[in-house]
């Protein structure tokens, strides 16, 4: 029973791990990308509000002994190990769409042929 | 927290600063400062300036057993596009090596950083929390962009606009 409570709070503390790693990244490119034209506050707030409720969940209900911190870089650690072991899915995938790009011919369209003509663009 | 902690950290924050960076427009350029940012942070991830702690250890090590492979990918996956007949004519030689290349990334794979001991369970849940923060992310741009009052639509010009752009006209194109 212990081993099934442990695994379920491990499994739950991965998917909040995950949501907070990405909305932290999130927040991290609209600061980094900041724009007059963007919603920026609105979004700012609203994902801040997220990652918050994502922290207190984490820290109440599974790894009360942790600070804060801890709970930033555990979920960074977790969810880049998390990528690297989904990594090699992306390179089958990637495989296959270069190996379907590369036996295909190019579709015949007039501008590019005016292009390759014309312009002897390459 | 450490300094070399301290740096590991810095470095992963320039990495995806640089990421986003680059992302930004004017349409069909790139920010130039996102790739020297970017490559900074890589920098200061991958070379420690001394012993990192267990966490920031564990990462480093995944890491850097699994770079050399992704790198090797990435060469692969431009030279294969590069090469293949997309936009461009086929160059057929650089579509050829860019396809060993990325055969050379599976064989970098499996020699360095296949491992069949992995808490599936974990990662699928990571990945699943990771799907959702995104879906959650794009309803919340979604709301936040249909919410936005939209611009008014303007005036049908007056007497004095018309003459005034009438004059223009006449000044750059003649007429009567």
């Amino acid at each position: 029973m212990n081993d099934i409570n442990l695994d379920f709070h491990t499994t739950v503390n991965s998917f909040l791990e995950g949501f907070s790693f990405v909305c932290i990244i999130f927040l991290i490119h609209l600061i980094i990308s900041f724009h007059p034209y963007h919603r920026f506050f609105a979004l700012f707030f609203s994902t801040s509000i997220i990652i918050i409720l994502c922290m207190t969940l984490n820290y109440y209900l599974i790894s009360p002994e942790s600070n804060l911190l801890e709970i930033i870089k555990s979920s960074f650690s977790n969810s880049l190990t998390s990528f690297f072991s989904f990594a090699p899915l992306l390179l089958l995938f990637i495989t296959i769409l270069i190996l379907k790009l590369s036996t295909r011919s190019r579709p015949s369209d007039p501008l590019l042929e005016l292009l390759d003509s014309e312009l002897n663009f390459e | 927290m450490q300094l070399p902690d301290l740096q590991f950290w810095f470095g992963i924050f320039l990495f995806f600063a640089g990421i986003s960076l680059h992302r930004i427009g004017p349409s069909f350029k790139r920010n130039m400062f996102g790739i020297p940012i970017f490559l900074i942070g890589f920098l200061l991830f991958l070379i420690p300036s001394g012993d990192l702690s267990t966490i920031e250890k564990e990462l480093y090590s995944i890491a850097i057993v699994n770079i050399p492979w992704i790198l090797t990918m990435f060469l692969g996956l431009s030279l294969s596009l590069y090469g293949a007949p997309i936009f461009w004519k086929r160059k057929l030689n650089i579509n050829i090596f860019g396809i060993l290349v990325l055969s050379l990334s599976w064989i970098l794979y499996f020699y360095t950083a296949f491992s069949t001991n992995l808490k599936i369970i974990n990662i699928l849940a990571n990945l699943f929390g990771m799907f959702i923060a995104f879906l959650i992310l794009i309803l919340i741009i979604k709301s936040i962009e249909s919410n936005t009052p939209k611009v008014k639509e303007s005036e049908p010009l007056d007497e004095n606009e018309k003459k005034f752009i009438i004059s223009i006209i006449k000044r750059n194109i003649g007429g009567e």
